[in-house]
């Protein structure tokens, strides 16, 4: 019996240095993993611990903005409040355990306005030590982040165990109880994936209105804001350092009268945030230096709102970036849940002979005149492409319209640029692909219809084929009947497949324009080869290939799947 | 010493679309074991990630450590047993023992023909192209072949 020799399951083991050198790079993030894991722990146990400190009333006696030169969160809530705990009078200052103050003018103002001096409020005491004190008690919300550190600590400690757990040699092991534990845990797989995908579709979800739906409603809610004269404060441009180089913010402080009362804030539109590119931002600044009589816009209902920069512009549509991670995780869920109810796994775990032909295009068993369908139609081949050129050259955009605003600033930097040329180039290829896809929409269109849709080995078949549209434009045809097989496998993260033709017949081929328009032929499976056959790795694949020559125009190329039983019909 | 058998009648390992399967598994082991299991089944072997399609299971249980049992399977219509470039597709009976680690497999052909399908391959170089000016060969297809 012929074998072959690669079982393409498992590349050969790593030897005891390699073996030491997975370990030592698996316990680097089993180590670091675990280290984030205490640290949240402490945290977490702390504010738990805050949980039973004794809710006591307290008087707000002072409460201003202070300012603190030098620092990343310049802007600090200065607090002192008054409460009695265990017979005796206490003053705190601390609004909450770990806070050092804000980046934001605004958001310590809306502290001191949320506690105000000479009011009354509540505050939590240490039931230990009386003279500890918090306004505000830490969030718990801290142990979410316990799952993100918990993947590094999985990881360490599950490549550690592979690396060094005995392995019984592959011909030793069972194939039949392993695939049916693999069919089981294929359906509890789904649910996996569902839940990956389901927490993708949450996290784009509150993304999506956080940083998408909320600054473009509120700048929407902006029009109606009243337009008032301001006075500038301070104009900088800021810049933060993160893993990916400097970026640099708008900073402007301003402020405004509003019904006889004075206030201040710093918002300049509703994204915030920072980003790469100074030139612009330094612009913006020495506008508003320079400016005779600045404007801003304040909320009526809530005049310490206001902004600076309203209207739509074209940095709102950054705030559709997690627009995809929203459309992925809620196109994965249901793709996963309305997906078919077993894998092909499992279905050949369940069927007495797992698939031994083609279901999708023809139908499970079809006898009698079949029209073919084409593996993929024109249209769907041009939307795929189009969709692949939008999406790609859509996240490259963004690298080189910074690039060429550097290049515009003379801000020139070689390597970037050049590691930026491969991904430009794919880029190009891909839309050049999709306008050929959109040429190749206004070909003739082929119609197959065989004498029968389940074909068995040794069997005939008569094909006929007829196309519609201008059929002139087609200078020679060819019909080819093609075996081919299919292994997909998994190489690291990535997926291959592998196609191999065994069987190759060219049926028919003309340059006769009424031949090519419509006619037919007769063909004969040949007997001592293999059936139709399909499971979720390997194939074996039946087509009838249709390859129409048109001069200086995107060829007709089409690919039709037929049925090879392994029996008579 | 642990001993899992199958023994197939006649010794035939050949066999055609529907045909039966009849044998004998036999045991010998140091303890009792739970149970055993005795499958037809096909799996794939190659370049793709393994497939595997389970067509009958026996199951035997509180079999004692020593014995043997009849049995009998009716082969489906398919799938063949072949060998391609990329692709082969084994049959095979497979005894296991729960709890242990004991298997015997014993593989078989289901082919028409008597022996595996194998498939060749053509090479991308020699494949039909539209450049291509010559007919195909004779043959059943080309004779069959007819025009409008």
């Amino acid at each position: 019996m012929v074998r072959i020799g690669s079982h393409g399951h498992g590349d050969k083991p790593p030897g005891v240095v390699g073996k030491v050198g997975l370990s030592l790079f698996f316990f680097a993030f089993f180590a670091m993993g675990s280290l984030f894991e205490v640290l949240i722990l402490r945290d977490f146990a702390r504010a738990a611990g805050q949980r039973r400190w004794e809710k006591v009333p307290c008087t707000i006696v002072a409460s201003e903005v202070q300012e603190r030169h030098g620092s990343e969160e310049p802007y600090v809530f200065a607090v002192r409040y008054r409460y009695e705990h265990k017979g005796r009078v206490h003053e705190g200052s601390v609004y909450q355990r770990g806070y050092h103050g804000s980046g934001g003018y605004s958001k310590t103002e809306e502290l001191v306005r949320k506690y105000p001096a000479d009011t009354s409020t509540w505050c939590y005491v240490n039931p230990v030590n009386s003279d500890e004190a918090v306004l505000r008690r830490a969030s718990m919300l801290i142990g979410l982040t316990f799952l993100f550190p918990l993947i590094f600590v999985v990881v360490g400690a599950g490549g550690i165990y592979f690396t060094w757990r005995r392995r019984t040699p592959e011909e030793a092991r069972p194939i039949a109880p392993i695939a049916s534990a693999a069919a089981r845990n294929q359906v509890l797989g789904r649910y996996g994936l569902a839940a990956f995908f389901g927490i993708f579709a949450i996290v784009g979800g509150v993304m999506f209105y956080f940083l998408s739906v909320r600054p473009i409603a509120r700048t929407i809610a902006a029009e109606s804001w009243v337009e008032t004269p301001c006075k500038v404060l301070r104009a900088e441009v800021r810049d933060h350092d993160s893993d990916d180089g400097t970026t640099y913010s708008v900073y402007i402080l301003y402020q405004y009268e509003f019904e006889g009362q004075t206030y201040k804030s710093d918002r300049y539109d509703f994204l915030g945030g920072s980003s790469s590119g100074y030139k612009g931002k330094a612009r913006v600044v020495a506008a508003y230096q320079s400016a005779g009589n600045p404007v801003c816009y304040v909320n009526p209902r809530n005049p310490s709102e206001s902004i600076l920069k309203r209207g739509f512009h074209a940095k709102l549509l950054l705030a559709l970036f997690p627009l995809p991670f929203l459309l992925v995780g809620v196109g994965g869920l249901v793709h996963t849940v309305r997906g078919r109810s077993a894998s092909p796994a499992a279905a050949a775990m369940l069927g007495p002979i797992g698939r031994i032909g083609p279901i999708g295009c023809m139908g499970p068993t079809g006898v009698g005149r079949q029209v073919l369908a084409p593996a993929a139609s024109p249209r769907m081949k041009f939307v795929a492409m189009a969709l692949a050129a939008v999406f790609w050259n859509g996240i490259i955009s963004i690298f080189v319209v910074g690039a060429i605003d550097d290049l515009r600033h003379g801000q020139f930097s070689l390597f970037p640029t050049v590691f930026l040329l491969p991904f430009v180039a794919i880029g190009l290829g891909l839309i050049a692909g999709a306008v050929y896809q959109l040429l190749a929409m206004f070909n003739p269109r082929p119609t197959l219809e065989l004498s029968s849709g389940a074909i068995p080995l040794g069997g005939a078949a008569e094909l006929r084929w007829s196309f519609s549209g201008q059929t002139r434009r087609i200078k020679e045809l060819a019909v080819t009947l093609r075996g081919t097989e299919e292994a997909t496998y998994r190489r690291g993260t990535d997926t291959h497949t592998d196609r191999n033709v065994f069987y190759e017949m060219e049926l028919y081929q003309t340059a006769d324009t009424v031949e090519i328009a419509s006619g037919q032929v007769g063909f004969v499976i040949p007997q001592d080869t293999m059936h139709s056959f399909e499971a979720e790795n390997n194939k074996i694949l039946w087509n009838l290939e249709l390859h129409g020559d048109i001069k200086g125009w995107p060829d007709v190329k089409e690919s039709f799947k037929i049925h090879v039983t392994p029996g008579n019909i | 010493m642990d001993k899992l058998s199958i023994i197939l009648d006649d010794d035939k390992t050949v066999f055609a679309s529907h045909e039966m399967i009849r044998g004998r598994v036999e045991w010998n082991l140091d303890a009792n074991p739970r149970r055993l299991d005795l499958s037809l089944f096909w799996y794939t072997a190659g370049k793709g990630t393994r497939d595997v399609g389970v067509v009958q299971s026996v199951k035997i249980d509180d079999p004692g450590a020593h014995g043997s049992k009849e049995f009998s399977f009716a082969l489906p219509e398919g799938p063949f047993s072949f060998s391609g470039k990329l692709v082969s597709l084994i049959w095979a009976l497979e005894l296991t023992c729960t709890p242990g680690s004991e298997t015997v497999r014993r593989e078989i052909t289901l082919s028409p023909t008597g022996r595996e399908i194998l498939l060749g391959s053509i090479p991308a170089q020699s494949r039909l192209s539209w450049s291509r000016s010559d007919s195909a060969p004779d043959s059943v297809e080309s004779i069959l072949r007819a025009g409008r």
